[in-house]
Formats: C-alpha cells, sequence, structure tokens
C-alpha cells in the first residue's frame, strides 16, 4: 500500500515537471488572437525555439486547431503533428517559430454576450470583431485601444476572461456620426451662405458633449442640430422665394404706375431682404409677403380733380360759346352775314372807293383796307385796338366815313359792328 | 496508520493544486486579481496604472453604461412612465442607500435596477478615487463593468426578442487566410531544411570537439569520456544520415537527426559534474546557433547583403561560449566545479578533434 501511495505521489509530483520539460523547448514571445464575429479564433503565436532541437512539443490554445500553419524565422512551412494538447513540429533548428491557425473552442455565446477564455503563458493581444463592445474584463489590461477600426485589448499573462458582445447600438460611435452628420450639412449649407446660428450652436454642444463621454446627449444635440440647420435652410429658401415674388410684384406696380403704396411696399421689401441677411428667415419671408400684397394693392395716382377741372372747363367753352352766340345778330337782326360770313367771302373795291371819295384822310383809307381786309367788316373796337386810337378819335372818323356814305354802323348788344357798304363790293 | 493519511492527504492537495487557480478563475468570474505590476497595465515603478489605460478602461465602462441605459430605459422613459428612483423596495439594496444616478423607470426588475445602480456607484467611487490611486479606480470600473455584463444577462434572458432585434450576421476569418501551404510545399521545403540542417549540425559537431579540447582539461576523467563519446556516437550517426539524405531517405534522416540530437543532449545531460553537463549543452545551443548564423551570413553574402551585423553577432555568440568556458573553468578553480576524485591531471591520450572549418 505504501508503496502504490509513493508511486502515485511520485508521478503527482513528476507530471508537472514533465509537461514544462516540453514546454521549455520553446521561450512565448508574443501572443495575438483575432476575434471574429462567429466567434471563431485567429491565433497568432510567436516562440523562440532551440536550435539543437530537430522536433520540439508546442502547446496550443484550443482544442481544435484549424488550418495550422508552422513557420520557422524565415518563413519556411514546417511539418508538424497535432496532438490534444498541441503540437509537434519538425522545426530542424528553427530559432524562431511561428504558429497560425484557427480555433473556435476559445469562445462561448449566451444570448449576444460573447466570452473569451484561455490561459496565456505571455501577454497576449486580443483583437475584437467590428461592433464588438468589451463588457468585462478579468484583469486591468496591459493596453486598450483601435487600431484600423477595430479594438484591441492587451492582457498580462494567466488566466483571462474577456466578455463582448457584437450588435449592441454603439452609442459612441453614432453620436460621432451623428456630429459628423450635422457638422458636414451645416459646414456645407454655410459655405452655400445660409447663416445657420442656431444650428451651429447646437452643433458646438454637441460636440462638447463628446469629449465629456455624454455619448447619448450628444447624439441627441447633434441630431437637433442637423434638424434645425434643415428646417432653417428650408425657411431660408421659403423666404428668398418669398422676397423674388415680392419684388416681383414691386416691379409690376411701377410699370403699370401704381405709385399709391408701392413706396411701403419697396421699403417692405427692403426689410425682408435685410431680415434675409441677417438670417431672420422666417420674419425675412413675412415681411416679403407683407411688400408682395403691398404691391399687389398698389393703384394709380387718383385724377378726379383733373377730370373735373377739364369737365368744367369744356362746359366753360359751350357756355362761352352758347352765350356768344346769343349777343351776335341773328340774320333777323340786319347782321345775317356774320356767321356766314367765312362762308361768303366779301371783296371790298377799294379803288372804286377812293376813286370817288379823293379827299379819304390817310387814316381812313387804312381802315377801310382793314375793313376790306376783315370781309369787309369789324366791331368798332376791333378798329380801335387795331388802330391804337382813342375812343373818340375812333368815333370821329368812323362818323366820317358813315357820313361820306363808304361804311354803315349796326349795333349789335353793346357793340358797334361797322361794315363797308354793299354798293363798294366787288361783284 | 498516521502515515497512510498523511500520504492521501498529500496526495490530494497535490492532486486537487492545479485546480484550485481555474475555481479561483469560475468564481471571481471577471473580478481582477491582485495588483501584479507591469503585467496589468501598471507602472512598474509606482504600482499606478498607465493614464492612457486608465482612460480607456474609464472610457469603455461610462459607453457601457450609457448604451445599456439608452438600450433599456429610454423607451421607458419616452413613453412617459413614472421614471422616479425606487429606494424603498422591499428589494432594496443596503449598500444602495443614498444612491443619486440616473433615474430607473418604475417596474423594472429589482435585479436589473441593483445591478444599473451598483455599476452606477461603482463608477462614482472609481471618480471619487481616481485622483489618489487610479489603480483602485480602475478595479471599481471592472467591477462596474461586471454589474453591467450581468444586468445584461438579465436583461437579455428576459428580453430575448431583442436579442434577436440585435443579433447580427457573422463572419469568419479562415477565408480571409490563403498563404496555407500544401503538403507538397511543406515536403520540399523540409527536405531542404534537413539537408541543411544535417550541415549544420556537422559544423556545429566541429566546433564541439573544438570547444571539447579546450576543456576536457577541466574535466573529470569521467565526465571527458561521456562528452567526446557523445560527440563521437554523434559524429557517427550524423554519417549514416548523411547517406540516408544523399539516398533521398528524408524521413528516415529527419527521425534519426531527431534521435541523434537529442541523444547528444541527453548524454550532456548524463555527466557527473551537473555545471559541466551545463556548459556542454550550453555551448552546444550556442554553436547551434552560431552555425544558424554563419549559414545566413553565407547566403546574404551571396545575395550581396550587409552582414556586418549578422558578423557582430556572431562574435558575440562566441564570446558567450568562451564565457562558458571560463566560467566553468573558474568555477572549478574555486573548488565549485567539478572533480575527478582521482587527483591524477586530466587524459592527455583523448584524440583532438581536426578543426578543419576553423577559419569559417
Amino acid at each position: 500500500m505504501r508503496k502504490l501511495l509513493f508511486v502515485g505521489l511520485l508521478i503527482v509530483i513528476l507530471l508537472p515537471a514533465m509537461v514544462v520539460s516540453a514546454q521549455d523547448e520553446v521561450t512565448p514571445l508574443s501572443l495575438d488572437f483575432t476575434v471574429y464575429s462567429d466567434g471563431n479564433v485567429k491565433i497568432v503565436y510567436h516562440v523562440e525555439s532551440d536550435p539543437t532541437k530537430v522536433r520540439v512539443d508546442v502547446d496550443l490554445f484550443g482544442s481544435s486547431y484549424s488550418t495550422l500553419v508552422v513557420r520557422d524565422e524565415e518563413s519556411n512551412p514546417l511539418a508538424s503533428t497535432t496532438s490534444p494538447s498541441g503540437v509537434t513540429v519538425d522545426s530542424l533548428g528553427a530559432t524562431e517559430l511561428t504558429f497560425t491557425y484557427y480555433t473556435a473552442s476559445l469562445t462561448t455565446k449566451e444570448g449576444l454576450l460573447w466570452t473569451l477564455n484561455v490561459t496565456t503563458p505571455v501577454s497576449s493581444t486580443i483583437t475584437l470583431p467590428v461592433g464588438a463592445a468589451i463588457f468585462d474584463l478579468s484583469h486591468i489590461p496591459v493596453d486598450l485601444g483601435t487600431v484600423g477600426g477595430l479594438q484591441y485589448v492587451k492582457m498580462p499573462a494567466g488566466n483571462l476572461s474577456l466578455y463582448y458582445i457584437i450588435g449592441l447600438p454603439n452609442v459612441q460611435q453614432e453620436a460621432q456620426t451623428a456630429i459628423q452628420d450635422a457638422q458636414t450639412y451645416i459646414e456645407g449649407k454655410e459655405a452655400a451662405g445660409y447663416i445657420l446660428g442656431g444650428a451651429r450652436a447646437k452643433l458646438e454642444a454637441a460636440q462638447s458633449l463628446y469629449p465629456q463621454q455624454s455619448y447619448v446627449d450628444a447624439k441627441a444635440t447633434a441630431v437637433d442640430a442637423k434638424q434645425l440647420a434643415v428646417s432653417t435652410v428650408a425657411a431660408a429658401d421659403l423666404a428668398s422665394t418669398k422676397i423674388s415674388l415680392a419684388a416681383d410684384a414691386v416691379q409690376r406696380a411701377r410699370s403699370e404706375s401704381r405709385t399709391n403704396g408701392l413706396i411701403e411696399a419697396e421699403a417692405e421689401l427692403q426689410s425682408a431682404r435685410q431680415l434675409f441677411q441677417a438670417g431672420s428667415y422666417p420674419e425675412a419671408e413675412m415681411a416679403a409677403i407683407g411688400a408682395a400684397q403691398m404691391a399687389s394693392t398698389a393703384k394709380a395716382p387718383d385724377n378726379t380733380m383733373l377730370y373735373a377741372g377739364v369737365v368744367i372747363l369744356a362746359a366753360a367753352v359751350a357756355g362761352g360759346y352758347v352765350y356768344l352766340k346769343r349777343v351776335r345778330p341773328t340774320p333777323d337782326q340786319a347782321i345775317p352775314q356774320a356767321p356766314a360770313a367765312p362762308v361768303t367771302t366779301v371783296e371790298v373795291d377799294l379803288a372804286r372807293i377812293f376813286d370817288k371819295h379823293e379827299d379819304l384822310r390817310l387814316e381812313d383809307k387804312e381802315v377801310l383796307r382793314y375793313l376790306a381786309g376783315n370781309n369787309g367788316e369789324a366791331f368798332a373796337s376791333e378798329i380801335r385796338d387795331r388802330f391804337d386810337l382813342p375812343r373818340s378819335t375812333a368815333w370821329r372818323l368812323i362818323r366820317r366815313l358813315i357820313r361820306e356814305g363808304i361804311v354803315e354802323e349796326t349795333k349789335i348788344g353793346n357793340q358797334s359792328l361797322i361794315r363797308v357798304k354793299k354798293e363798294f363790293y366787288k361783284a | 496508520m498516521k502515515t497512510k493519511i498523511l500520504a492521501v492527504t498529500i496526495l490530494m492537495m497535490l492532486l486537487l493544486a492545479p485546480l484550485t487557480q481555474l475555481v479561483y478563475a469560475e468564481e471571481t468570474g471577471g473580478e481582477a486579481p491582485e495588483s501584479t505590476g507591469e503585467e496589468t497595465g501598471e507602472d512598474g515603478e509606482t504600482g499606478n496604472i498607465d493614464p492612457l489605460v486608465y482612460q480607456q478602461i474609464k472610457q469603455k465602462t461610462e459607453t457601457r453604461y450609457q448604451e445599456l441605459y439608452n438600450l433599456i430605459f429610454s423607451q421607458t422613459i419616452l413613453e412617459g412612465e413614472d421614471t422616479e428612483v425606487e429606494g424603498t423596495e422591499d428589494e432594496e439594496d443596503p449598500d444602495l442607500v443614498g444612491y443619486d444616478g440616473p433615474e430607473i423607470p418604475m417596474g423594472t426588475d429589482p435585479a436589473l435596477r441593483n445591478q444599473f445602480m451598483h455599476a452606477w456607484m461603482a463608477m462614482q467611487q472609481a471618480q471619487s478615487m481616481e485622483g489618489e490611486s487610479p489603480q483602485a479606480a480602475a478595479q471599481q470600473y471592472l467591477r462596474a463593468m461586471k454589474q453591467l455584463r450581468n444586468a445584461w444577462r438579465k436583461y437579455q434572458k428576459d428580453n430575448p426578442e431583442v436579442v434577436e432585434e440585435l443579433e447580427e450576421e457573422t463572419e469568419g476569418g479562415e477565408e480571409e487566410d490563403a498563404d496555407v501551404p500544401t503538403e507538397e510545399e511543406i515536403t520540399e521545403i523540409q527536405q531542404q531544411l534537413i539537408e541543411r540542417f544535417q550541415e549544420r549540425f556537422q559544423e556545429q559537431l566541429t566546433s564541439m570537439f573544438s570547444n571539447y579540447n579546450e576543456v576536457q582539461g577541466d574535466l573529470s576523467p569521467g565526465d571527458a569520456v561521456k562528452a567526446q563519446s557523445a560527440l563521437y556516437h554523434a559524429e557517427q550517426k550524423l554519417l549514416r544520415i548523411q547517406e540516408r539524405v544523399r539516398a533521398g531517405e528524408y524521413d528516415e534522416a529527419l527521425d534519426e537527426l531527431d534521435e541523434t540530437t537529442e541523444g547528444l543532449d541527453g548524454e550532456f545531460k548524463g555527466m557527473e559534474d551537473p555545471a559541466s553537463a551545463q556548459m556542454f549543452r550550453t555551448m552546444n545551443q550556442y554553436e547551434a546557433r552560431i552555425a544558424k548564423m554563419v549559414e545566413r551570413m553565407e547566403r546574404k553574402a551571396a545575395w550581396g547583403e550587409d552582414t556586418s551585423e549578422d558578423e557582430d553577432l556572431v562574435n558575440q555568440l562566441r564570446g558567450n561560449v568562451n564565457s562558458a568556458k571560463n566560467e566553468h573553468r573558474e568555477n572549478k578553480g574555486n573548488g565549485q566545479g567539478s572533480n575527478n576524485g582521482n587527483g591524477k591531471p586530466e587524459d592527455k591520450g583523448k584524440p583532438e578533434k581536426p578543426d578543419k572549418d576553423k577559419g569559417s
């Protein structure tokens, strides 16, 4: 019995030593795990090997080794034979060996939660799949980071467990994307001339939340910023359209000379433009709508007084005409030729008058010439005016011609119409 | 009887010893072990965690909290449910007294609620201690992360539809690697490597004979014989291996090379004086490396590449060989080395291996 116990004890004591001796053939240098989203793990294990050895036994990680490739320090592929605990490599004096293989035996999955469990003889780097979110670590890692968009964790040697989830909404990534999206949109629109002060302020708020790791708030604020920018741009476009329409309405009113209210419309349009320039797009839109309405309701100036004046003048002319017609002698008032005068032209025979009345004064002759040229007749007042004669002089002159029997006088109203006698008319 | 009990106890302890670590790992389920300095992201001198690593842990934990909170509670809050903190329920954890973190909606499963609250409080604790002890703060963040992991487990168990909804298409990586050599390629290269190895082994043995000649005076007669015998046996076997290689019997050559190198090492190990044994094994390793380096230098020189660095390395390795010999000699002089036990001078009649490649 004692012997049996002793042998058992010896085996237990020597077993680890035997395992260790196998491991002594190589010295681990580096170990990398690349985890894929299906739980498969690519392992790259780099060890230093004893150059005196033709064959070395190396413990690998996991219980299955798919697509195992072993290379020496010159990248020569080496023959190998797998065993449950590892692999025997025909190293042929290699100083370094690199094992590359895949195994699905290191990971387990519970719902969406993946677990990587492995015991490593050297610190190892674990690269996680795209979209993996680390949910727990068994140790404080040596290093953590991201390379090429993939997270990596460098863990110390020993038993390590790493938990991760793929597919969890990544608020950090989403926040980053939302901020980038809003920034791109806002900067693009600002470059196009839009004034997006409110949206810009929200974007800056989102950008300041991000480094504080308030990703949910940062994302929400960035989304708000973009929404505000979009609505502001829509408001700006609408205001711009309304301003154009108002400008057209003002122009149309001007061309149609509808100037009543046009000045106010132009002022409102100017106000709309200034508001637009300041980025107050809704206010600019309202002002433009007002300007357009003012322009469309503008009217031509009021000419009622002018028309009334014209009518009064016409009435006065007509009244005068009627009056004149009333005061002039009618045919039965011995001045029948006056209205017909323009129709029946009279030609006075002055030569016969002068021959017959050789003693006529020079001024008498001149008056007779005037009468001859005036269809043989003229009012006494016209004669006075024509020759600039005093009333008495003119009266004596006319009396002399009447006495000589050359002219005759006819009263028309208060006036005296002087007419050459018909006997002196040419036939 | 006592002896039996003692033996059984020791046996049980020894049998269970390797399992204790596994059990511990399983129980802790992610709890970080005691600080181990550089190997856990710490600054080796001060015991402090690397600030960048700390920031990463902090950032990831807080992000996980936000993601999970957002996923689990945001919809509930948006739906307008009462979001007051449950603080006086039966399930109230005394550790959570004074919780003033984000609102947990009413009706939340108590376990889930407690895990969120514990996570929040761990993060708060971490923040409060990060100035004094970032290492402890990092541990608190890991504790918070563990709570969040458990919260997620609980949530996905109660909401399996969420798992289906969030499940993404997976992809493996095996297809990416097209650089897998064929069996033919491996066999072809293996034959080249066998040829090169046996050539190097030849060089190695030559150098080892030379080394032997230099140190044989420092060996006990028994060890001198053993060392010489080991080298001769290896040389004899190598001659047969070379025959096999010439005959194209590579598999057999490989097996015999393995047997020969292992045999040589075994015979060195079997020397009487452990120091002498160690010296021969060390020299053997150095000579193997030197042979490898010389081979590489020759190849590089043939390609017209600069070999000065390799030459330096070879010289350094040769220096190491000499150091091993000198150290052995000095130790022997100090009475720490081998002793042939008979007080006679070393056997001068041992043949000296002709150093045919001394100049290489």
